[in-house]
């Protein structure tokens, strides 16, 4: 129908254009297919720009993190070993300056502490056989749990806890390494100088970490977050429990007695809930001593 | 910062589709870089038959002129042809109220309101309101905008066609993913075109003898003061031949395109004309005679049938410039003199101005197009373009990635 305006006889202006019902011919609709087809081409041409960009970025970052630091000609041999995944190459970058010394000059015992200064460095013995070389022999901490924190700079940057508490800047580890750690959330860091205190008590969650990769590890290998907002080791008012956020189970809690009875319970569990079928659980509380809470979906 | 608008002519006529693309710049010059043409096979007398195929007639003439421009059209400026549209005059009058009887915008505002508001009929609807003039008590005037008098009046003549066919043209341009701009119609694109401002000013008529119609448009004071369609046009003559000469239709267009006069001269007595044009087996001849009395009577009722509509408007006092004769038939051998000898006016064959340079573009069959083009140019600037006209997701996709 044709609109009328205001004191105007209808006009053609009225009728409504593109409406449904307008005539697409053979011509139109394959000049339609042509143009969607072009799109579709510029679109993939345009990704795959956008992909190559985005490769050889990330192939130049690789290139830099793997290419050798130049470290220069040094007069002093490293015979350097580790149980962890420290480099030999690690070590020279680090103490580079060291090693522009004489063999002679060197103090073992300052170096072993500036290597025990790294935190991933759990216990270093240096050794010095004259007239030119260096042993170093290093024991690394084992890695528990991953945190951010935020810098200095107002990004996060990745920590890593160790089985002692310690809260250490990572080296050297593969991402797929780190992936495959927990995080960890509702945990206070008090910083010190360069830093942070190690976190007391941390013992428990790996005991609790440890005894599912063991008893457990198709399950453990889900856990993605370790939250210990309500883990209380001190308070002697508050139950302290241990909540575990997985890919398949959205929360397990436990309680901090008896780590290989609530895995157990665990496991009987999920065996029983794949078994009859019953559904899928988001919530399984085993901090009671005999009984678990199951929430399903 | 300065604009350009890329616009599309488009004719759908009853023999074939035209369509000239051209780029217009904000300071009203205009570049014609495209054209498009498809032969029209489902329309008959103006009217369409078989939509679809017209749809795919007009997409393919559009995207061969957008291919052959190298862009894509924005606006579309569409001519209106066939027997559906008509047109009247209607006059508007307000009272000039304000003080000291000064004439003011409101007045003429209100005025125009009254000219335009007359209804139609159901399922019709107006195309174009043609202003004719003003006249303050009674005295005919180009401007009264501040004029002292009691009473305003202005004239229009209101073009008016079948909602339903506008709705069909417009869908098919709709179709190709564009959007119509305006109408004009077929008339008034090619006489904006084919006669001077002096012409218009004089007092001339314009005849656009195209295959399925004739549309004419009268000026007087460089203003359209009427228009027309009359059902007859080259088709008729098509079929008189092919009846008169007992042979095919398409045998007959080339016949008469060949060797069709609009009079009957001493020698085509003689004379014999082949049907084919080559001789070989199944050609056979007529005599010339027979080709040119049948075209000579069905142009004769042609310009009868105008002579009636027009009535005294078409007298040498009304048109001293004369009538202008386009047009696809208007190249028939001594057609001006056959209109020359039953009009009574001086009659001469419509020349593109000197603005259209291409020579190809110079022929009568682009007289409305180009004329559609001179009134887009003039539409344009008045308005320029803000946004660009296609619409809907595809038309949105096309202005990213066209």
């Amino acid at each position: 129908m044709s609109k009328r305006a205001a004191g105007e006889g209808p006009s053609w202006r009225g009728i409504q254009q593109n409406s449904p019902r307008k005539v697409v011919g053979k011509v139109a609709q394959q000049r339609r297919l042509q143009f969607l087809m072009r799109t579709l081409l510029l679109l993939l041409v345009v990704m795959a720009i956008l992909a190559g960009l985005v490769g050889a970025r990330y192939f130049a970052k690789q290139l830099k993190r793997d290419a050798p630091v130049l470290i220069p000609e040094s007069t002093v041999e490293v015979v350097f070993r580790t149980d962890g995944v420290l480099l030999p190459d690690w070590f020279r970058s680090q103490f580079q300056s060291w090693l522009q010394r004489d063999l002679r000059d060197i103090d073992v015992r300052d170096l072993k502490l500036a290597l025990e200064g790294y935190g991933q460095v759990a216990s270093a013995l240096v050794k010095v056989e004259l007239p030119s070389r260096l042993f170093v022999d290093v024991k690394e901490r084992i890695p528990l749990l991953r945190v951010r924190v935020r810098g200095a700079d107002g990004g996060s940057e990745m920590y890593l806890i160790g089985r002692d508490g310690t809260v250490y800047a990572r080296a050297a580890y593969p991402l797929e390494t780190l992936k495959a750690l927990p995080g960890v959330a509702g945990l206070r860091l008090r910083r010190i100088e360069d830093g942070f205190i190690p976190v007391a008590g941390i013992e428990e969650i790996a005991a609790l970490l440890e005894t599912a990769k063991e008893q457990l590890p198709a399950v453990y290998r889900h856990w993605r977050l370790v939250d210990l907002s309500d883990w209380t080791p001190d308070s002697p008012y508050r139950p302290s429990l241990i909540r575990v956020r997985s890919t398949h189970i959205r929360e397990i809690v436990f309680g901090t007695q008896d780590f290989p009875g609530q895995i157990r319970r665990l496991a009987s569990i999920l065996e029983t809930i794949q078994r009859q079928q019953i559904g899928q659980p988001v919530l399984i509380d085993l901090s009671y001593p005999e009984e678990a809470v199951i929430r399903y979906q | 910062m300065s604009w350009t608008s890329i616009i599309g002519a488009v004719e759908i006529g009853t023999s074939k589709v035209v369509v000239l693309v051209a780029e217009v710049s904000e300071v009203g010059s205009m570049n014609i870089i495209g054209r498009g043409q498809s032969t029209n096979i489902g329309m008959r007398k103006g009217s369409i038959l078989d939509i679809e195929s017209v749809s795919n007639c007009t997409h393919a003439a559009i995207m061969n002129a957008e291919k052959s421009a190298g862009r894509q059209i924005e606006r579309v400026f569409l001519s209106m042809t066939g027997d559906h549209l008509w047109g009247f005059r209607n006059s508007g009058v307000t009272a000039i109220n304000t003080h000291g009887n000064i004439v003011t915008e409101a007045d003429i505002e209100r005025a125009v309101e009254n000219a335009k508001s007359k209804d139609l009929e159901p399922g019709e609807v107006y195309i174009q309101h043609i202003r004719i003039g003003f006249r303050l008590d009674g005295q005919l005037c180009d401007n009264p905008l501040g004029r002292e008098g009691s009473q305003l009046e202005v004239a229009y003549f209101h073009v008016v066609g079948d909602e339903q066919i506008l709705k069909e043209h417009i869908s098919i341009i709709n179709g190709f993913g564009l959007e119509v701009n305006d109408i004009v119609i077929s008339s008034i694109a090619s006489g904006s075109l084919l006669a001077t401002d002096e012409e218009k000013r004089q007092g001339v008529l314009v005849v656009d003898i195209g295959k399925g119609t004739t549309d004419f448009v009268l000026y007087r004071g460089r203003r359209a003061v009427y228009t027309g369609v009359i059902p007859v046009g080259g088709d008729h003559i098509t079929n008189d031949l092919a009846l008169g000469l007992r042979t095919k239709q398409k045998l007959a267009e080339g016949l008469k395109k060949r060797a069709a006069k609009a009079m009957v001269t001493k020698d085509d007595r003689e004379q014999l004309v082949s049907l084919i044009g080559d001789l070989t087996i199944g050609d056979s001849v007529f005599p010339l005679l027979s080709v040119n009395k049948i075209t000579h009577a069905r142009l004769e009722e042609l310009f009868i049938i105008l002579k009636n509509r027009l009535g005294s408007e078409l007298s040498r006092q009304n048109l001293p410039a004369g009538v202008i004769l386009t047009g696809g038939v208007s190249l028939t051998p001594l057609i001006t003199e056959l209109a020359e000898q039953i009009l009574d006016v001086p009659v001469a064959r419509g020349e593109s101005p000197d603005w259209v340079r291409h020579e190809e573009l110079r022929g009568p069959e682009y007289a409305t197009v180009l004329g559609l083009l001179y009134n887009a140019l003039h539409d344009a600037h008045r308005k320029p373009v803000q946004g660009k006209a296609r619409r809907g997701w595809f038309g949105k996709m096309q202005e990213i990635f066209g």
